[in-house]
């Protein structure tokens, strides 16, 4: 499974593409695979991408990728939440078309120090030996944050295997922020009765994108078995 | 792309021979493949389209045959060589008689055998892994050796398919060194998927 993230500034007279490449798939999507797999979670509606994140930050994650120790190299998607994210709703601005919810995140947390402190997982490799004597369990921060609600047209599937995600930042919306950073979030893992988004995918700018007036945002977003057995187009019930 | 990038899905089979007397004996400890039909699950599930009953994303039957392959991929969709007589699995294990999903979704020509894997052998791990243990009981034996194993997702089409029969899809295979099975001993497949 791959992700790909696809950023382009629409202008009234031309497009400009400030990405297209690969970006990564977090523990969050693992974890939500694993909690359909033996039952967990009992809603497909909570396990849908239902969620998108701004930030201004970037997430160091390729100091873990890039390490030459195995361990460490596990850890760069150990991450659930952004590294900036924009916390003040009027920096959306007043006139933005976004749905935006105030929502406790998910995330997973696990003693790393034999049992004294009990918190949010973060670039630390599931497998380490700190992490053996605790269990790790799916918890959600104290305070809630902003996200931005995606609707069910954002939602497209052209392929059998991969699914794609549009979000479309208009020219009313966040003018003056330089968005860098780029969150993906699955509904609600384990069926919480509202919806506690959990980060599956993740993508950061090298330069940010400090947005105004004159472009709308295209941030396009497909997650699957990319380039790969993407076989069947137009997946519609008659077909099959 | 950077291997980070990927979510690299792995599997690890072991299996295990088990005597009446109790006396275990590893007959093989390997990684195995996800295949693509994994793909078509998690794309369906994530997309909210193709059922929307968990049981239906869920890895809830298994095969095995006779006909392993000389070299395969993530591309395999099927066993070369499955077991098509309900009676061979044995007493203890239930099963089913339905379609498998083809590349393009479609469904088999035939109905084929399926083994039902039950909530009781489906183990989580790690947030990220779970373990399924396979069970053959002493009762189970097979005129040819078996060499082959796959493990299929329900039945993720379901909403697309509604109105037609169960269309299970391989996720995962592996073939391993041919095992004479006979009623002298059950056989354990211990089988890891890590996300």
């Amino acid at each position: 499974m791959k992700g790909h993230i696809k950023v382009t500034k629409v202008y009234d007279d031309h497009e400009e593409v400030v990405i297209d490449e690969s970006n990564i798939l977090t523990q969050g999507f693992k974890v939500d695979v694993v909690s359909v797999l033996i039952g967990e979670d009992t809603e497909v509606p909570k396990i849908v991408p239902g969620y998108f994140q701004i930030g201004t930050g970037s997430v160091g994650y390729e100091v873990c990728a890039n390490s030459p120790v195995p361990i460490q190299r596990s850890a760069s998607d150990v991450f659930f939440k952004l590294d900036g994210p924009i916390t003040d709703v009027a920096r959306y601005g007043t006139n933005s078309p976004l749905l935006l919810q105030n929502l406790h995140r998910s995330f997973v947390a696990s003693s790393i120090d034999q049992g004294s402190t009990y918190e949010e997982v973060f670039l630390s490799s599931f497998s380490t030996p700190s992490f053996q004597s605790s269990s790790l369990e799916t918890s959600t921060t104290d305070n809630r944050e902003w996200f931005i609600s995606l609707e069910p047209k954002n939602l497209t599937k052209f392929f059998l295997d991969s699914i794609n995600i549009r979000l479309v930042i208009d020219k009313q919306t966040a003018n003056g922020v330089a968005m860098k950073e780029f969150g993906l979030f699955t509904k609600s893992v384990l069926s919480y009765k509202d919806d506690r988004p959990l980060l599956c995918a993740y993508k950061h700018l090298t330069t940010a994108i400090t947005k105004s007036p004159t472009f709308k945002v295209h941030i396009d977003w497909n997650i699957g078995f990319l380039g790969n057995t993407n076989i069947y187009d137009n997946v519609t019930p008659g077909k099959l | 792309m950077n291997n980070n990038d990927i979510l690299n899905a792995s599997g690890h089979l072991e299996i295990i021979k088990i005597y009446p007397d109790g006396k275990r004996e590893k007959v093989f400890d390997d990684q195995n493949v996800i295949t693509s039909g994994m793909g078509v699950g998690l794309a369906m599930l994530f997309a909210g389209q193709g059922s929307s009953t968990v049981e239906d994303f869920q890895i809830r039957f298994f095969q095995v045959g006779s006909g392993a392959p000389a070299s395969y991929d993530y591309k395999q969709f099927k066993l070369e060589g499955p077991s098509l007589n309900l009676e061979d699995y044995g007493s203890e294990v239930y099963s089913s008689s339905h379609k498998r999903m083809e590349p393009d979704g479609s469904p088999s020509t035939d109905s084929e055998i399926f083994a039902l894997i039950p909530d009781h052998v489906i183990k989580k791990s790690s947030p990220t892994s779970v373990v399924f243990n396979l069970f053959l009981p002493l009762d189970s034996s097979w005129d040819e050796d078996l060499n082959e194993i796959g493990l299929f997702m329900s039945n993720p089409l379901a909403a697309l398919i509604s109105g037609k029969s169960r269309r299970s899809a391989m996720v995962a295979y592996r073939t391993f060194t041919s095992i004479n099975k006979s009623t002298e001993f059950s056989l354990l497949f211990k089988w890891k998927l890590s996300f």
